[in-house]
């Protein structure tokens, strides 16, 4: 399998000056599902915008063979489909059909070709029904599947979430991971759910303060006590039961 | 059986209109899933098409009420509803002029106007008593301008009241003057909540936008609207959380200056999060115009409405006894 | 102050609209030139902050309460031109979605709340702000408040709807009220904004003097064509107004009252008062800009 995301001492400070991101080193590699974990501040987010260059820092960036440069950047947004963590920053047009067909429209792709990736994107998240509907009509968790076909729809390679399941109930958790589990996309997650990360994830990175502190396959990073504990994590229940 | 309308943009055909559900227009998107056999299915928020009178009750139990206490009909069916948004402004708008320009004095006009907005109501299947009750906001005006009478000497107006085959002198001016104001601001409030009622409010947006109303506009009505929910419920919070703490809070200067701190509160956040939707927008390739795709078509239905309606307006503005 | 359809005789809501949609465009075309990528999700996010802070209510004199209209925050917060837009925004859904302001009316409401109203309040306060920011905000809120409501009086007495004796002190009154009620909300939000963002407060950008002239235009527009059309447009209610004489039979009651003006016998000479009133608002304006400059440079530098 190709190396689709390749960072090499990748470092960001913020405009006032905090160090968010201290040289991360990190290669993922096509098709794997990768959780970022790490506590408030530990530079998840900040990594996670850096693949789509929202953000830029310093040190080396490759998405898919392209390093990070402003003219890679439009090439390189249709590869990396990045998923906020609110949904209401990411449906801002009057319908959902608008929205979805926006990052398609961008692209450049005729009337034919948008209404295909609409529909595509609208059915692998269940939400074809509310194609012609309002985004503030919808529910939370309704929004949190749309906001992820706004990003299918470009038929991305890679995609990265910000948080998905929260404020989500049991019910979206579920769906949204069954959702997950079925996409072809490389998968980058940013999220607090260690459970979440055990069920989806098949290798789970955990960031303290900007750097990397455990880099592994999730069976092994999330079953460590000694690594988790020092951190103030835990192990996740559902490392437990199945261990078990 | 349905056929795949994804190469279609619109779908006149009436058969597929009768056997799939997701129909509500003729400017309506069209993507039927297949692949699995299986019809679009029902949800809890999914509003079944076929009722002509939308139960208002039906939509309390959804979470965002507010929005719904006008938009309640908006998303119903009825063969006034599945016109294009462009052919119900052009025809409510000049039904509104028609009005504004009548003079006061022909009352009968007025009536033939009441006949043609009622019928309007009816077939379009939203209740005259909502209209009513949303035209209540003029009443301040109203009064307003009834202060005049108080004012007013008893001097009759040379002009007639005339309803038809009878007419009859006007004896006091103010009443008159009032009775303009009244009828044409009444009637066209009558009209304007007809047209948001079978209209919702994207699809007049997206309507406006094909009658070439400048664009920086149009975009900022879809943002405004789009966020003008998500905002007030922000601010109910907020006045929610200002409630629970201010008890016999001072009036006046102190309660101006929480309102000031609430008000800068979520300008602060109203920047940030538009900050937030632009990076959003970037993420997906924006690159400084919002593109939507064009999906209503004028149909056979539209033009017979056009030439029907406007022809009614004509009649009643020219009908003389 | 969202007047109604059929409140407007027929040459003030076609002038009044002529007026706004040449503004409107001329203030589209400025804002499109200096555009920012950003600017459409701003100012809609904007907009719909204007449309819910008016929810915040105050109380006025007794029981009543008034609330907040925004329209000098915006003109503060982003300059005289994306605050007519924004303005514009809040006023055009209003009509539209709430039958707050009728459509023929669509054209004096916006111009009254989304073009006069923010365009004094930014001359307002950028003169003033140059002594006090908070002197400035308060007499932005304030001042604009109720110019848009002589404005509508304006309106609604060139109609012959309600004449201007009556609904000028009646609706400059109470928007006197609210006006204050608005300066001292302005005020509070800026100070605010000055502690928390101040980066989000116009720092002292240049003035824009084009705002001024275009407002002269718009001024010189309504008066050359209302006065003089007082009687040209065929319309019932313009007959009643002169027929009943009842404006010149008040006239002996009111004049003891308000001296001041005009006798509005003839509407245009109302009109022309109030609309000498706007020219004398921009006199006021240059000349007190006049003395601020001078003012400043003698100061020892003490700006803001």
């Amino acid at each position: 399998m190709r190396e689709i995301i390749k960072a090499r001492n990748l470092t960001y400070k913020y405009p006032d000056g905090t160090e968010a991101l201290k040289g991360i080193d990190i290669t993922i590699r096509s098709g794997e599902r990768v959780a970022l974990l790490g506590l408030n501040g530990a530079g998840k987010s900040t990594l996670l915008m850096h693949l789509n260059g929202t953000l830029r820092g310093e040190g080396e960036l490759e998405i898919d063979g392209l390093k990070m440069n402003k003219a890679n950047l439009n090439k390189i947004r249709s590869i990396v489909g990045l998923v906020f963590q609110d949904p209401d920053d990411q449906l801002f047009l009057t319908t959902v059909f608008d929205d979805v067909a926006f990052g398609p429209i961008n692209q450049g792709l005729d009337q034919n070709k948008v209404m295909e990736r609409v529909k595509d994107a609208l059915e692998a998240v269940d939400m074809l029904w509310a194609v012609n509907k309002s985004a503030h009509h919808l529910s939370f968790g309704e929004k949190k599947r749309v906001a992820i076909a706004t990003v299918l729809s470009m038929k991305p390679k890679i995609l990265a979430l910000d948080e998905p399941t929260s404020n989500l109930d049991i019910k979206g958790c579920k769906s949204l991971e069954s959702l997950l589990i079925n996409l072809e996309q490389t998968i980058v997650i940013a999220t607090h759910s260690l459970d979440f990360a055990w069920r989806v994830c098949d290798r789970s990175v955990i960031l303290s303060s900007g750097e990397i502190i455990a880099d592994g396959p999730t069976r092994k990073v999330l079953t460590d006590e000694k690594l988790l504990t020092s951190i103030d994590f835990e192990i996740p229940l559902s490392a437990l039961l199945n261990k078990v | 059986m349905c056929r795949n309308h994804a190469r279609d943009i619109v779908d006149t055909d009436k058969l597929v209109r009768d056997h799939c559900d997701n129909t509500k227009s003729s400017s309506d998107v069209h993507l039927h899933s297949h692949r699995h056999g299986k019809v679009v299915h029902k949800h809890p928020h999914y509003h079944p098409p076929a009722k002509k009178h939308v139960d208002a009750g039906d939509e309390k139990q959804h979470q965002h009420t507010h929005a719904y206490s006008f938009e309640v009909y908006s998303y119903a069916d009825s063969a006034i509803h599945r016109l294009d948004a462009r052919t119900k402004t052009v025809s409510f708008v000049a039904l509104i002029l028609a009005i504004v320009l009548t003079p006061a004095s022909e009352v009968w006009r007025f009536l033939l106007f009441m006949l043609l907005i009622g019928s309007l109501y009816t077939t379009s299947g939203v209740p005259l008593s909502f209209g009513i009750k949303r035209s209540l906001i003029i009443i301040p005006f109203v009064a307003f301008a009834g202060l005049l009478l108080i004012f007013m000497p008893d001097k009759p107006h040379p002009s007639m009241y005339e309803f038809g085959f009878a007419s009859f002198p006007i004896k006091h001016g103010g009443i008159f003057i009032l009775f303009n104001a009244l009828i044409k601001s009444w009637l066209s409030i009558l009209t304007v909540v007809l047209l948001y009622s079978t209209t919702p409010f994207p699809k007049f947006i997206k309507g406006l936008e094909m009658l070439r109303f400048p664009r920086p506009i149009t975009m900022l009505f879809a943002f405004m609207y789009r966020f003008m929910w998500v905002l007030t419920d922000e601010i109910k919070t907020m006045i929610r959380a200002r409630d629970a703490r201010a008890f016999g809070m001072k009036r006046n200067l102190q309660h101006m200056r929480v309102i000031g701190q609430m008000i800068g509160s979520l300008f602060i956040r109203s920047y940030e999060r538009a900050e937030r939707i632009y990076i959003a927008m970037q993420s997906r390739g924006y690159s400084g115009t919002v593109n939507t795709l064009d999906t209503s078509v004028l149909t056979r239905q539209d033009v017979i409405f056009i030439l029907l309606f406007f022809g009614l307006l004509i009649a009643i503005l020219t009908w003389r006894f | 102050m969202h007047i109604p359809d059929g409140f407007l005789d027929t040459k003030t809501w076609v002038t009044t609209a002529a007026a706004s949609a040449a503004t409107i465009s001329y203030t589209v075309k400025k804002v499109s030139k200096e555009f920012d990528e950003k600017d459409p999700p701003l100012m809609g996010v904007l907009a719909a902050f204007i449309f819910a802070a008016q929810m915040l209510n105050f109380p006025v004199a007794g029981g009543t309460s008034g609330h907040f209209v925004g329209a000098a925050l915006a003109a503060i917060l982003l300059g005289p031109w994306k605050s007519m837009l924004v303005m514009l925004s809040v006023v055009g859904v209003q009509a539209l979605l709430f039958g707050d302001g009728g459509i023929t009316s669509l054209g004096a409401n916006v111009l009254n709340m989304a073009i006069i109203a923010p365009f004094i309040a930014y001359w307002i306060y950028e003169i003033l702000k140059r002594f006090n920011i908070y002197v400035g905000t308060f007499a932005a809120g304030l001042i604009s408040t109720v110019m848009a409501a002589t404005a509508c009086s304006i309106e609604l007495a060139s109609s012959g709807t309600i004449p201007f004796v009556i609904s000028a002190p009646l609706m400059t009154g109470w928007h006197l009220l609210i006006g204050i009620g608005e300066g001292l909300i302005t005020s509070a939000t800026v100070s605010y904004l000055v502690k928390v963002r101040p980066d989000l407060v116009r720092g002292q950008a240049s003035l824009d003097w084009r705002s001024l002239l275009v407002f002269g235009g718009v001024s010189a527009f309504l008066a050359l064509f209302l006065s003089p059309l007082a009687s040209t447009f065929p319309d019932g209610l313009e007959r009643v107004a002169h027929d009943l004489g009842f404006i010149k039979k008040e006239a002996n009651l009111f004049k003891a009252l308000i001296p001041d003006y005009a006798m509005p016998g003839l509407r245009s000479e109302g009109l022309a008062t109030g609309l000498a009133g706007f020219i004398g608002v921009l006199v006021t304006i240059l000349i007190g800009y006049g003395i601020a400059t001078i003012a400043k440079r003698r100061s020892s530098g003490r700006i803001n």
